[in-house]
């Protein structure tokens, strides 16, 4: 069960439990808000709920990623608010690609540029689903070395430190070890497109 | 083309962080110009680290997916009918539970009068663990920061509080060297800044809790009752804490 007491902190506690690197309470702001959302959503956009839904996943998320990096904006209104407009856009990015898969059964007619950015878009989601895959090949270690250097942007002093390892040259080549695992994986899934 | 990445990772990598001299850089970007494979490799290689963190993102997007259940499962969407009988089993497994409360801090009071615990103890037990800040690639400008922090992990307290001393004033700098002046014992300094972290700050919060507990320890227990219960009726993190430190104090 996710911890439930972030609700009853102001907006700028809640932000401050994120820039410490607390994910809870970004899991709170989507119990409290998902539902308003999705309705706002559906009657404002016209998206459907699945689309609500995972446009505003994706907006706690960026959110989340901005305020730990130190990035914390500042709100002219309430967070809700400024929540809002973001899973605005996302929900309208989500709207439009789906719409334009539609036009699978007109390919062969969509010319020009519009067609090989539909073409690039489709080629860079499957790498990303084969990249999934061999990721979930690798050690525990490795994928915690590549979270730390990769997604959560620590330097390698700060992965040397959090992993227990020597020192940053340590970290480094262990960085570097994961991620030769990572493209052999890929190969052996012959991922031709990224190895 | 996979022996060009691999080969060049580490090098891929401190091009896109910042970690290369000038010079450096500039004889990457010439050879982005020149060498078709190495610019094809570099490529890939930015590619496959959005693709590192599109993974990461979909590891937190489980979590969204529990709640999801949670909100759209059958209880909550229950008939009236059901949702009623629902209502009576959850006010009686409530009262249980209250009364089981009752009876545990009922116990718990008895025998807490035989083993008194001081308010100096009280005040180690509570006091909450600072980890430090994480380092944040791209951010040279927070170098000395960085260095700071790499210290107060280490533990090397003086060194930090030096290091933290050439770094102009911040409410972050100034809650640090608090958290390392209570680390090197000198409780009065301690106390001194931690109450000039400003209201504004999102270590404010904290830093008075903190205030409180640096309190006990030096026996001001007479002005600590007022500060520990503003922070108790407050709705901050430590509200709860606050709230058991009186309890333990019998305040």
């Amino acid at each position: 069960m996710l911890p439930r007491f972030y609700a009853f902190l102001t907006d700028h506690e809640l932000i401050s439990a994120l820039a410490k690197g607390d994910v809870a309470p970004m899991y709170t702001l989507y119990r409290l808000y998902r539902q308003p959302f999705v309705q706002w959503a559906a009657f404002n956009l016209g998206v459907t709920d699945e689309q609500a839904k995972d446009a505003f996943q994706d907006a706690l998320i960026d959110f989340y990623e901005q305020v730990r990096a130190g990035n914390t904006p500042e709100l002219s209104a309430s967070l809700k608010t400024y929540l809002f407009q973001i899973g605005k856009h996302k929900a309208l990015n989500i709207h439009r690609k789906e719409r334009r898969m539609t036009y699978l059964q007109v390919l062969p007619e969509i010319k020009g540029n519009e067609h090989a950015n539909f073409m690039e878009q489709e080629d860079l989601d499957w790498k990303s689903e084969q990249v999934r895959a061999a990721m979930e090949q690798l050690p525990d270690d490795c994928r915690k070395v590549l979270e730390l250097y990769y997604y959560k942007e620590y330097d390698m002093e700060s992965v040397a430190r959090e992993m227990g390892y020597k020192n940053a040259d340590t970290a480094k080549s262990k960085k570097s070890l994961c991620m030769k695992k990572l493209l052999e994986e890929l190969k052996k899934l012959s991922l031709m497109l990224l190895v | 083309m996979t022996d060009a990445h691999t080969e060049h990772i580490n090098l891929f990598d401190d091009y896109l962080t910042g970690m290369l001299s000038e010079s450096e850089t500039r004889g990457f970007d010439a050879r982005l110009g020149y060498d078709a494979e190495f610019a094809e490799a570099f490529e890939k290689h930015k590619k496959l680290r959005l693709a590192i963190k599109d993974y990461y993102r979909d590891g937190l997007k489980s979590g969204f997916a529990e709640i999801d259940d949670e909100l759209d499962s059958p209880t909550l969407l229950a008939p009236k009918n059901n949702r009623r009988q629902l209502y009576w089993w959850s006010a009686a497994a409530v009262l249980a539970v209250l009364i089981g409360i009752t009876v545990f801090f009922t116990m718990q009071k008895s025998q807490g009068e035989s083993a008194t615990i001081s308010p100096q103890q009280i005040a180690v037990k509570h006091w909450p663990y600072e980890p430090g800040l994480p380092h944040l690639m791209g951010h040279e400008d927070d170098e000395l920061m960085r260095q700071a922090m790499t210290l107060y992990k280490g533990k090397n307290w003086e060194a930090a509080l030096d290091k933290l001393n050439e770094l102009p004033i911040s409410d972050t700098v100034v809650y640090f060297e608090a958290v390392i002046l209570y680390e090197l014992k000198d409780y009065q300094n301690s106390l001194a800044a931690f109450e000039q972290v400003p209201e504004s700050s999102t270590w404010h919060e904290e830093a008075r809790f903190r205030m409180a507990l640096i309190m006990l320890l030096s026996n001001k227990t007479k002005d600590v009752k007022s500060l520990l219960q503003n922070i108790a009726e407050g709705s901050s993190l430590f509200a709860n804490d606050a709230k058991k430190v009186l309890k333990e104090l019998d305040l």
